[in-house]
Protein backbone atom coordinates (compact mmCIF):
# COMPACT_ATOMS: atom_id res chain seq x y z
CA UNK A 1 0.00 0.00 0.00
CA UNK A 2 2.86 2.30 1.31
CA UNK A 3 4.70 2.02 -1.92
CA UNK A 4 1.16 2.74 -4.41
CA UNK A 5 0.77 5.95 -2.79
CA UNK A 6 3.81 6.80 -2.84
CA UNK A 7 3.61 6.43 -6.59
CA UNK A 8 0.44 8.29 -6.69
CA UNK A 9 1.73 11.18 -4.32
CA UNK A 10 4.80 11.61 -7.27
CA UNK A 11 2.11 11.12 -10.43
CA UNK A 12 0.05 14.09 -8.26
CA UNK A 13 3.27 15.98 -8.06
CA UNK A 14 4.42 15.37 -11.48
CA UNK A 15 1.10 16.61 -12.78
CA UNK A 16 1.06 19.67 -11.05
CA UNK A 17 4.45 20.69 -12.39
CA UNK A 18 3.38 19.38 -15.98
CA UNK A 19 0.19 22.02 -15.52
CA UNK A 20 2.93 24.36 -14.40
CA UNK A 21 4.79 23.79 -17.44
CA UNK A 22 1.91 24.04 -19.92
CA UNK A 23 0.64 27.73 -18.08
CA UNK A 24 3.95 28.14 -18.01
CA UNK A 25 3.85 28.23 -21.50
CA UNK A 26 0.98 30.40 -21.99
CA UNK A 27 2.61 32.82 -19.74
CA UNK A 28 5.55 33.38 -21.45
CA UNK A 29 4.00 34.18 -24.42
CA UNK A 30 1.29 36.07 -23.64
CA UNK A 31 0.72 40.22 -22.39
CA UNK A 32 -2.28 41.87 -22.52
CA UNK A 33 -3.41 44.86 -20.65
CA UNK A 34 -2.26 46.21 -17.42
CA UNK A 35 -4.45 47.93 -14.97
CA UNK A 36 -2.37 50.99 -15.16
CA UNK A 37 -3.17 51.80 -18.80
CA UNK A 38 -0.37 50.45 -20.57
CA UNK A 39 -0.28 47.77 -22.88
CA UNK A 40 2.53 45.79 -24.63
CA UNK A 41 2.77 43.81 -28.01
CA UNK A 42 0.86 40.66 -27.84
CA UNK A 43 3.44 38.36 -29.23
CA UNK A 44 1.10 35.23 -29.36
CA UNK A 45 -2.26 35.59 -30.67
CA UNK A 46 -4.99 36.10 -28.25
CA UNK A 47 -6.80 32.79 -29.09
CA UNK A 48 -4.15 30.86 -28.60
CA UNK A 49 -3.77 32.13 -25.34
CA UNK A 50 -7.30 31.80 -24.97
CA UNK A 51 -7.41 28.25 -25.61
CA UNK A 52 -4.15 27.96 -23.82
CA UNK A 53 -6.09 28.68 -20.70
CA UNK A 54 -8.95 26.49 -21.39
CA UNK A 55 -6.51 23.15 -22.20
CA UNK A 56 -4.40 23.79 -19.09
CA UNK A 57 -7.98 23.67 -17.04
CA UNK A 58 -9.35 20.45 -18.84
CA UNK A 59 -5.69 19.06 -18.55
CA UNK A 60 -5.65 19.20 -15.22
CA UNK A 61 -8.49 18.15 -15.00
CA UNK A 62 -7.39 15.15 -16.01
CA UNK A 63 -4.18 14.65 -13.76
CA UNK A 64 -6.07 15.58 -10.79
CA UNK A 65 -8.08 12.81 -11.88
CA UNK A 66 -5.18 10.38 -10.96
CA UNK A 67 -5.28 11.06 -7.41
CA UNK A 68 -8.77 8.73 -6.35
CA UNK A 69 -6.91 8.40 -2.93
CA UNK A 70 -9.01 9.62 -1.05
CA UNK A 71 -6.82 9.00 2.49
CA UNK A 72 -4.49 10.74 0.66
CA UNK A 73 -6.79 13.80 -0.61
CA UNK A 74 -7.81 14.14 2.99
CA UNK A 75 -4.76 13.87 4.87
CA UNK A 76 -3.36 16.65 2.41
CA UNK A 77 -6.46 18.99 3.36
CA UNK A 78 -6.54 18.01 6.86
CA UNK A 79 -2.54 19.02 7.58
CA UNK A 80 -2.86 21.92 9.81
CA UNK A 81 -0.50 23.81 12.46
CA UNK A 82 -2.53 26.41 15.30
CA UNK A 83 -1.16 28.84 16.95
CA UNK A 84 -2.52 30.13 20.38
CA UNK A 85 -3.92 33.27 19.76
CA UNK A 86 -7.30 34.60 20.59
CA UNK A 87 -9.40 37.51 18.55
CA UNK A 88 -10.32 39.36 21.94
CA UNK A 89 -6.74 40.74 22.08
CA UNK A 90 -7.19 42.26 19.05
CA UNK A 91 -10.91 43.19 18.68
CA UNK A 92 -11.36 46.25 20.76
CA UNK A 93 -8.26 47.76 18.34
CA UNK A 94 -9.79 46.34 14.96
CA UNK A 95 -12.87 47.74 15.48
CA UNK A 96 -11.54 51.53 16.65
CA UNK A 97 -9.83 51.13 13.51
CA UNK A 98 -12.60 50.27 11.20
CA UNK A 99 -14.99 52.99 13.24
CA UNK A 100 -11.48 55.60 12.59
CA UNK A 101 -11.17 54.68 8.54
CA UNK A 102 -15.28 54.87 8.27
CA UNK A 103 -15.08 58.44 9.66
CA UNK A 104 -12.23 59.03 7.38
CA UNK A 105 -14.15 58.17 4.51
CA UNK A 106 -17.22 59.73 4.93
CA UNK A 107 -15.68 63.36 6.66
CA UNK A 108 -13.23 63.69 3.42
CA UNK A 109 -16.11 62.50 1.33
CA UNK A 110 -18.33 65.29 1.98
CA UNK A 111 -15.34 67.79 3.39
CA UNK A 112 -12.42 68.23 0.91
CA UNK A 113 -12.63 69.01 -2.44
CA UNK A 114 -10.60 66.85 -5.01
CA UNK A 115 -11.57 63.92 -7.83
CA UNK A 116 -10.68 60.50 -8.71
CA UNK A 117 -7.27 59.34 -7.72
CA UNK A 118 -6.57 62.50 -6.21
CA UNK A 119 -9.17 62.14 -3.37
CA UNK A 120 -8.48 60.89 -0.13
CA UNK A 121 -11.97 59.01 0.05
CA UNK A 122 -11.73 57.41 -3.57
CA UNK A 123 -7.87 56.13 -2.74
CA UNK A 124 -9.17 54.51 0.42
CA UNK A 125 -12.34 53.05 -0.41
CA UNK A 126 -11.19 51.51 -4.20
CA UNK A 127 -7.68 51.25 -3.78
CA UNK A 128 -6.47 50.52 -0.02
CA UNK A 129 -10.38 48.54 0.64
CA UNK A 130 -12.27 47.06 -1.89
CA UNK A 131 -8.84 46.31 -4.45
CA UNK A 132 -5.72 45.96 -1.34
CA UNK A 133 -7.81 44.62 1.88
CA UNK A 134 -10.10 42.27 -0.27
CA UNK A 135 -6.84 40.44 -1.37
CA UNK A 136 -5.63 40.59 1.94
CA UNK A 137 -8.32 38.59 3.05
CA UNK A 138 -8.11 35.49 0.12
CA UNK A 139 -4.33 35.69 0.52
CA UNK A 140 -4.00 36.04 4.04
CA UNK A 141 -7.43 35.33 6.57
CA UNK A 142 -10.51 37.29 6.85
CA UNK A 143 -9.99 40.21 9.41
CA UNK A 144 -13.48 41.98 8.52
CA UNK A 145 -14.94 40.51 11.72
CA UNK A 146 -12.19 42.90 13.78
CA UNK A 147 -12.85 45.82 11.63
CA UNK A 148 -16.49 45.95 11.29
CA UNK A 149 -17.25 48.68 13.26
CA UNK A 150 -20.84 48.00 12.69
CA UNK A 151 -20.61 45.11 15.19
CA UNK A 152 -20.97 47.34 17.65
CA UNK A 153 -24.27 48.69 17.11
CA UNK A 154 -25.26 45.45 19.10
CA UNK A 155 -25.55 47.39 22.31
CA UNK A 156 -28.29 49.55 20.85
CA UNK A 157 -30.47 46.29 21.57
CA UNK A 158 -33.86 46.97 20.56
CA UNK A 159 -35.00 43.70 20.77
CA UNK A 160 -34.21 41.30 18.19
CA UNK A 161 -36.51 40.34 15.57
CA UNK A 162 -36.87 37.57 13.61
CA UNK A 163 -35.40 37.66 9.87
CA UNK A 164 -38.01 36.99 7.14
CA UNK A 165 -35.79 33.36 6.05
CA UNK A 166 -37.67 33.63 2.72
CA UNK A 167 -35.29 36.16 1.62
CA UNK A 168 -32.44 33.89 2.44
CA UNK A 169 -29.19 35.94 1.20
CA UNK A 170 -30.59 37.79 -1.73
CA UNK A 171 -30.48 41.04 -0.46
CA UNK A 172 -26.58 40.61 0.19
CA UNK A 173 -26.51 39.24 -3.70
CA UNK A 174 -28.11 42.45 -4.86
CA UNK A 175 -26.09 44.75 -2.33
CA UNK A 176 -22.76 43.25 -4.09
CA UNK A 177 -24.23 43.88 -7.80
CA UNK A 178 -24.54 47.28 -6.11
CA UNK A 179 -21.40 47.86 -5.11
CA UNK A 180 -19.41 46.88 -8.72
CA UNK A 181 -21.83 48.78 -10.03
CA UNK A 182 -20.84 51.72 -8.11
CA UNK A 183 -17.73 50.64 -8.58
CA UNK A 184 -17.53 49.65 -12.00
CA UNK A 185 -20.00 51.95 -14.31
CA UNK A 186 -21.59 54.89 -11.73
CA UNK A 187 -20.07 58.26 -11.27
CA UNK A 188 -19.04 57.38 -8.30
CA UNK A 189 -15.29 56.75 -8.52
CA UNK A 190 -14.82 60.48 -9.46
CA UNK A 191 -16.88 62.13 -7.45
CA UNK A 192 -16.08 61.92 -3.54
CA UNK A 193 -18.94 63.71 -2.09
CA UNK A 194 -21.42 60.91 -3.26
CA UNK A 195 -18.88 58.16 -2.28
CA UNK A 196 -19.09 59.69 1.38
CA UNK A 197 -22.85 59.45 0.63
CA UNK A 198 -23.04 55.96 0.02
CA UNK A 199 -20.92 54.54 2.40
CA UNK A 200 -22.51 56.62 5.14
CA UNK A 201 -25.96 54.93 3.87
CA UNK A 202 -24.30 51.81 3.87
CA UNK A 203 -23.38 51.92 7.91
CA UNK A 204 -26.95 53.39 8.33
CA UNK A 205 -28.49 50.60 6.58
CA UNK A 206 -25.64 48.19 8.71
CA UNK A 207 -26.51 49.55 12.05
CA UNK A 208 -30.44 49.66 11.49
CA UNK A 209 -29.82 45.62 10.14
CA UNK A 210 -27.34 44.86 13.11
CA UNK A 211 -29.85 46.36 15.92
CA UNK A 212 -33.18 45.20 14.56
CA UNK A 213 -32.11 41.79 13.46
CA UNK A 214 -29.15 40.65 15.37
CA UNK A 215 -25.23 40.93 14.65
CA UNK A 216 -25.57 36.97 13.49
CA UNK A 217 -28.51 37.13 11.72
CA UNK A 218 -27.47 40.53 9.68
CA UNK A 219 -23.76 39.65 9.08
CA UNK A 220 -24.45 36.41 7.82
CA UNK A 221 -27.83 36.45 5.93
CA UNK A 222 -28.05 40.12 4.19
CA UNK A 223 -24.71 42.10 4.43
CA UNK A 224 -22.58 41.57 1.26
CA UNK A 225 -19.50 43.01 2.61
CA UNK A 226 -18.93 40.50 5.37
CA UNK A 227 -20.37 37.50 3.30
CA UNK A 228 -17.75 38.19 0.74
CA UNK A 229 -14.87 38.41 2.64
CA UNK A 230 -16.19 35.87 5.04
CA UNK A 231 -16.16 33.09 1.68
CA UNK A 232 -12.47 35.01 0.80
CA UNK A 233 -11.48 33.87 4.42
CA UNK A 234 -11.91 29.99 3.92
CA UNK A 235 -10.18 30.44 0.89
CA UNK A 236 -7.21 31.92 2.90
CA UNK A 237 -3.61 29.80 4.53
CA UNK A 238 -5.13 31.61 8.04
CA UNK A 239 -8.13 31.07 9.86
CA UNK A 240 -9.91 31.64 13.03
CA UNK A 241 -11.05 28.55 15.38
CA UNK A 242 -11.92 28.12 18.50
CA UNK A 243 -8.78 27.30 19.81
CA UNK A 244 -6.76 30.12 17.84
CA UNK A 245 -5.30 31.03 15.18
CA UNK A 246 -5.02 28.32 12.04
CA UNK A 247 -2.26 27.45 9.21
CA UNK A 248 -3.40 25.46 6.64
CA UNK A 249 -3.04 25.18 2.71
CA UNK A 250 -5.13 27.67 0.98
CA UNK A 251 -8.35 26.40 0.20
CA UNK A 252 -8.40 23.19 2.13
CA UNK A 253 -11.00 24.24 4.48
CA UNK A 254 -13.48 24.71 1.32
CA UNK A 255 -13.90 20.97 0.90
CA UNK A 256 -15.99 20.60 4.05
CA UNK A 257 -18.01 24.13 3.71
CA UNK A 258 -21.36 23.44 3.78
CA UNK A 259 -23.61 25.97 2.54
CA UNK A 260 -27.30 26.55 3.29
CA UNK A 261 -29.32 26.61 0.28
CA UNK A 262 -29.43 27.64 -3.33
CA UNK A 263 -29.58 31.51 -2.02
CA UNK A 264 -25.84 30.98 -0.72
CA UNK A 265 -25.13 29.20 -4.19
CA UNK A 266 -26.59 32.07 -5.18
CA UNK A 267 -23.82 34.72 -3.60
CA UNK A 268 -20.75 32.23 -4.80
CA UNK A 269 -22.00 32.13 -8.19
CA UNK A 270 -22.60 36.45 -7.26
CA UNK A 271 -19.48 36.78 -6.29
CA UNK A 272 -17.43 35.01 -9.30
CA UNK A 273 -19.53 36.72 -11.98
CA UNK A 274 -19.13 40.32 -10.56
CA UNK A 275 -15.49 40.24 -10.73
CA UNK A 276 -15.42 38.70 -14.11
CA UNK A 277 -18.22 41.88 -14.96
CA UNK A 278 -15.87 44.18 -13.09
CA UNK A 279 -13.21 42.88 -15.71
CA UNK A 280 -15.79 43.18 -18.68
CA UNK A 281 -16.82 46.65 -17.96
CA UNK A 282 -13.25 48.13 -18.70
CA UNK A 283 -13.12 46.91 -21.78
CA UNK A 284 -13.14 48.12 -25.07
CA UNK A 285 -15.59 45.55 -26.10
CA UNK A 286 -18.06 46.58 -23.69
CA UNK A 287 -17.51 50.22 -24.49
CA UNK A 288 -18.47 49.94 -27.95
CA UNK A 289 -21.52 47.44 -26.75
CA UNK A 290 -22.61 50.34 -24.60
CA UNK A 291 -21.92 53.11 -27.33
CA UNK A 292 -23.81 51.31 -29.84
CA UNK A 293 -26.93 50.61 -27.32
CA UNK A 294 -26.66 54.80 -26.76
CA UNK A 295 -26.79 55.24 -30.06
CA UNK A 296 -29.94 53.66 -30.36
CA UNK A 297 -31.31 54.78 -27.23
CA UNK A 298 -30.94 52.92 -24.38
CA UNK A 299 -29.61 54.16 -21.64
CA UNK A 300 -26.37 53.68 -20.45
CA UNK A 301 -27.42 53.01 -16.73
CA UNK A 302 -29.83 50.40 -17.99
CA UNK A 303 -27.57 48.63 -20.44
CA UNK A 304 -24.63 48.20 -17.81
CA UNK A 305 -27.63 47.21 -15.30
CA UNK A 306 -28.76 44.73 -18.13
CA UNK A 307 -25.40 43.02 -18.59
CA UNK A 308 -24.76 42.58 -15.17
CA UNK A 309 -27.84 41.29 -14.30
CA UNK A 310 -28.55 38.79 -17.84
CA UNK A 311 -24.59 38.13 -17.45
CA UNK A 312 -25.63 36.61 -13.81
CA UNK A 313 -28.76 35.17 -14.77
CA UNK A 314 -26.37 32.81 -17.78
CA UNK A 315 -24.32 31.95 -15.03
CA UNK A 316 -26.16 30.94 -12.46
CA UNK A 317 -28.06 29.13 -15.08
CA UNK A 318 -24.95 27.43 -16.56
CA UNK A 319 -23.46 26.35 -13.02
CA UNK A 320 -27.00 25.00 -12.16
CA UNK A 321 -27.47 23.17 -15.11
CA UNK A 322 -24.09 21.52 -14.77
CA UNK A 323 -25.37 20.09 -11.30
CA UNK A 324 -28.32 18.25 -12.85
CA UNK A 325 -25.96 17.28 -15.50
CA UNK A 326 -24.42 15.40 -12.62
CA UNK A 327 -26.96 13.14 -11.90
CA UNK A 328 -26.97 11.33 -15.01
CA UNK A 329 -23.16 11.63 -15.60
CA UNK A 330 -22.07 9.92 -12.37
CA UNK A 331 -25.88 8.10 -11.48
CA UNK A 332 -26.62 9.53 -8.20
CA UNK A 333 -29.88 9.76 -5.70
CA UNK A 334 -29.03 12.72 -4.61
CA UNK A 335 -30.76 16.13 -5.34
CA UNK A 336 -29.21 18.55 -7.76
CA UNK A 337 -29.98 21.29 -5.29
CA UNK A 338 -27.73 19.18 -2.94
CA UNK A 339 -25.27 19.29 -5.41
CA UNK A 340 -25.48 22.62 -6.14
CA UNK A 341 -24.78 23.20 -2.73
CA UNK A 342 -22.04 20.83 -2.19
CA UNK A 343 -20.09 22.14 -5.34
CA UNK A 344 -20.36 25.81 -5.15
CA UNK A 345 -17.63 26.43 -2.85
CA UNK A 346 -15.24 25.16 -5.67
CA UNK A 347 -16.10 28.29 -7.08
CA UNK A 348 -14.18 30.68 -4.15
CA UNK A 349 -10.73 30.28 -5.81
CA UNK A 350 -12.02 31.04 -9.12
CA UNK A 351 -13.65 34.13 -7.87
CA UNK A 352 -10.13 35.04 -5.75
CA UNK A 353 -8.22 34.32 -9.14
CA UNK A 354 -10.58 36.84 -11.23
CA UNK A 355 -10.12 39.46 -8.32
CA UNK A 356 -6.65 39.31 -8.06
CA UNK A 357 -6.08 39.30 -12.26
CA UNK A 358 -8.05 42.36 -11.76
CA UNK A 359 -6.88 44.26 -8.89
CA UNK A 360 -3.31 43.32 -8.25
CA UNK A 361 -1.54 45.46 -10.65
CA UNK A 362 -4.30 48.30 -9.95
CA UNK A 363 -3.47 48.12 -6.26
CA UNK A 364 0.45 48.11 -6.78
CA UNK A 365 0.10 51.38 -8.80
CA UNK A 366 -1.54 52.63 -6.37
CA UNK A 367 0.70 52.15 -3.40
CA UNK A 368 2.21 55.77 -3.36
CA UNK A 369 -1.78 57.18 -3.45
CA UNK A 370 -2.42 55.05 -0.09
CA UNK A 371 1.04 55.97 1.24
CA UNK A 372 -0.25 59.80 0.83
CA UNK A 373 -3.67 59.53 2.02
CA UNK A 374 -2.60 58.41 5.28
CA UNK A 375 0.53 60.61 5.40
CA UNK A 376 0.54 63.90 7.15
CA UNK A 377 -0.81 66.29 6.47
CA UNK A 378 -4.37 64.31 6.33
CA UNK A 379 -7.67 65.53 5.05
CA UNK A 380 -5.91 66.80 2.38
CA UNK A 381 -6.17 66.46 -1.32
CA UNK A 382 -3.47 64.03 -2.39
CA UNK A 383 -0.67 64.60 -4.30
CA UNK A 384 1.52 62.04 -5.80
CA UNK A 385 2.10 59.95 -8.51
CA UNK A 386 1.01 56.00 -9.14
CA UNK A 387 3.88 53.42 -9.89
CA UNK A 388 4.45 52.49 -13.62
CA UNK A 389 3.52 48.82 -12.73
CA UNK A 390 6.20 46.31 -14.82
CA UNK A 391 5.65 44.72 -17.80
CA UNK A 392 5.05 40.78 -16.19
CA UNK A 393 2.76 42.11 -14.00
CA UNK A 394 0.30 41.31 -17.27
CA UNK A 395 1.59 37.50 -17.10
CA UNK A 396 0.85 37.47 -13.67
CA UNK A 397 -2.90 38.40 -14.01
CA UNK A 398 -3.22 35.28 -16.71
CA UNK A 399 -1.74 33.31 -13.60
CA UNK A 400 -3.84 34.35 -10.67
CA UNK A 401 -6.72 33.60 -13.17
CA UNK A 402 -5.23 29.99 -14.06
CA UNK A 403 -4.07 29.25 -10.43
CA UNK A 404 -7.66 30.43 -9.69
CA UNK A 405 -9.28 27.73 -11.72
CA UNK A 406 -6.71 24.91 -10.96
CA UNK A 407 -7.68 25.23 -7.19
CA UNK A 408 -11.48 25.16 -8.21
CA UNK A 409 -10.77 21.96 -10.29
CA UNK A 410 -9.21 20.40 -7.76
CA UNK A 411 -11.59 20.76 -4.37
CA UNK A 412 -14.17 20.18 -6.51
CA UNK A 413 -12.23 17.11 -7.08
CA UNK A 414 -11.97 16.67 -3.86
CA UNK A 415 -15.30 17.46 -3.01
CA UNK A 416 -16.72 14.49 -5.80
CA UNK A 417 -13.77 11.87 -3.99
CA UNK A 418 -15.94 12.56 -0.45
CA UNK A 419 -19.76 12.97 -2.18
CA UNK A 420 -19.19 9.88 -4.07
CA UNK A 421 -18.90 6.20 -3.13
CA UNK A 422 -17.45 5.38 -6.47
CA UNK A 423 -14.40 6.85 -7.62
CA UNK A 424 -14.94 6.22 -11.43
CA UNK A 425 -18.74 8.27 -9.88
CA UNK A 426 -16.45 10.91 -8.48
CA UNK A 427 -14.25 11.78 -11.56
CA UNK A 428 -17.85 11.56 -14.32
CA UNK A 429 -19.41 13.79 -12.01
CA UNK A 430 -16.98 16.18 -13.06
CA UNK A 431 -17.16 16.08 -16.84
CA UNK A 432 -19.97 18.85 -16.88
CA UNK A 433 -18.83 21.21 -14.00
CA UNK A 434 -15.23 20.80 -15.99
CA UNK A 435 -16.88 22.12 -19.44
CA UNK A 436 -18.53 25.03 -17.68
CA UNK A 437 -14.87 26.18 -15.93
CA UNK A 438 -13.21 25.76 -19.37
CA UNK A 439 -15.70 27.90 -21.13
CA UNK A 440 -15.74 30.40 -18.24
CA UNK A 441 -12.05 29.92 -18.40
CA UNK A 442 -12.02 31.22 -22.07
CA UNK A 443 -14.38 33.96 -21.23
CA UNK A 444 -11.86 35.44 -18.56
CA UNK A 445 -8.66 34.85 -20.26
CA UNK A 446 -10.41 36.66 -23.45
CA UNK A 447 -11.55 39.60 -21.24
CA UNK A 448 -8.40 40.27 -19.89
CA UNK A 449 -6.34 39.95 -23.07
CA UNK A 450 -9.08 42.69 -24.46
CA UNK A 451 -7.76 46.26 -25.17
CA UNK A 452 -8.73 48.53 -22.50
CA UNK A 453 -10.36 51.91 -24.28
CA UNK A 454 -8.33 54.68 -24.57
CA UNK A 455 -9.19 57.86 -22.26
CA UNK B 1 -33.77 1.08 -7.98
CA UNK B 2 -31.86 2.88 -5.63
CA UNK B 3 -30.26 0.87 -2.40
CA UNK B 4 -30.08 2.33 1.44
CA UNK B 5 -26.98 1.85 3.58
CA UNK B 6 -27.91 -0.59 6.51
CA UNK B 7 -25.32 1.42 8.76
CA UNK B 8 -25.87 5.18 7.88
CA UNK B 9 -28.67 5.67 5.59
CA UNK B 10 -27.27 6.91 3.27
CA UNK B 11 -28.67 6.07 -0.49
CA UNK B 12 -26.98 4.77 -2.99
CA UNK B 13 -27.97 4.70 -6.79
CA UNK B 14 -26.39 1.13 -7.47
CA UNK B 15 -25.82 -2.44 -5.59
CA UNK B 16 -22.28 -1.70 -6.70
CA UNK B 17 -21.82 1.33 -5.53
CA UNK B 18 -23.45 0.56 -2.17
CA UNK B 19 -20.85 -2.22 -1.93
CA UNK B 20 -18.05 0.12 -2.31
CA UNK B 21 -19.80 2.98 0.44
CA UNK B 22 -19.75 0.07 2.91
CA UNK B 23 -16.38 -1.04 2.34
CA UNK B 24 -14.88 2.21 2.69
CA UNK B 25 -16.90 3.71 5.31
CA UNK B 26 -17.84 0.86 7.61
CA UNK B 27 -14.91 -1.31 7.17
CA UNK B 28 -15.31 -2.82 10.36
CA UNK B 29 -18.76 -3.85 10.21
CA UNK B 30 -18.58 -5.66 6.91
CA UNK B 31 -19.48 -9.74 7.31
CA UNK B 32 -17.09 -12.07 5.50
CA UNK B 33 -19.42 -12.11 2.27
CA UNK B 34 -19.60 -8.41 2.00
CA UNK B 35 -15.80 -8.22 2.20
CA UNK B 36 -15.26 -10.35 -0.85
CA UNK B 37 -17.88 -8.23 -2.45
CA UNK B 38 -16.16 -5.11 -1.32
CA UNK B 39 -12.55 -6.72 -3.11
CA UNK B 40 -14.76 -7.50 -5.90
CA UNK B 41 -15.96 -4.64 -6.82
CA UNK B 42 -12.79 -2.08 -5.97
CA UNK B 43 -10.54 -4.66 -8.08
CA UNK B 44 -13.31 -3.89 -10.97
CA UNK B 45 -13.39 0.44 -10.32
CA UNK B 46 -9.92 -0.08 -10.11
CA UNK B 47 -9.83 -1.75 -13.76
CA UNK B 48 -11.64 0.84 -15.02
CA UNK B 49 -9.69 3.73 -13.40
CA UNK B 50 -6.47 2.07 -15.45
CA UNK B 51 -8.22 2.27 -18.54
CA UNK B 52 -9.60 5.86 -17.74
CA UNK B 53 -6.19 6.80 -16.83
CA UNK B 54 -4.95 6.08 -19.92
CA UNK B 55 -7.51 7.42 -21.86
CA UNK B 56 -6.78 10.92 -20.11
CA UNK B 57 -2.98 10.69 -20.19
CA UNK B 58 -3.53 9.72 -24.31
CA UNK B 59 -5.61 13.05 -24.06
CA UNK B 60 -3.53 15.27 -22.14
CA UNK B 61 -0.25 14.22 -24.33
CA UNK B 62 -2.44 15.61 -27.23
CA UNK B 63 -3.40 18.84 -25.60
CA UNK B 64 0.48 19.42 -24.94
CA UNK B 65 2.25 18.55 -27.79
CA UNK B 66 -1.00 19.90 -29.74
CA UNK B 67 -0.35 23.29 -28.10
CA UNK B 68 3.75 23.06 -28.27
CA UNK B 69 3.45 22.68 -31.71
CA UNK B 70 0.93 25.45 -32.17
CA UNK B 71 3.25 28.03 -30.68
CA UNK B 72 6.42 26.62 -32.57
CA UNK B 73 4.54 27.80 -35.97
CA UNK B 74 2.31 30.73 -34.81
CA UNK B 75 4.62 32.29 -31.89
Amino acid sequence: MESRTTIRRRLLLGGILFGAVLAGSGLATAHGGTAGGTRNAVTAPPWLVVATGGGVIGGSFLLSSFATDRTFVQSLHERSWSLPVTSAVYQPVGTVLGALLFGTVVATGFLISGRGTGHPAVIIVWIGWWSGYTMSTYLFGNSWPMLNPFRLSEWLDTGRHEYPSRLGCWPAVLGLFGIVWLESVSPIAETPHLLGTVVLAYGLVSVAGVTWFGPDTWLEKADPVSKFFHYYGVLAPVGWTDSGLELRLPGSRLPELRVDGLDEVGFLVAMLWVTTFDGLAHTQFWSSVVEFAAERGLPTVVVQAGGLLIGYAVFYGAFRAATVRIRSDAPTPLPSVELARRFAPSLVPIAAGYHFAHFAGYFISGVPLLGAAFAPPLFMPVAADPLTVPAWLSGLRIAGILVGHLVGVWIAHSIALELFPGRMQAIRSQYAPVTVMVGYTILGLWIITQPTPTN
Amino acid sequence: MTVTCPYCNRICSTKRLLVLHKGHDHPERLTESERIAYENAREQEATNLRRYRLKALVVVTFLYFGFLFTYSIIG
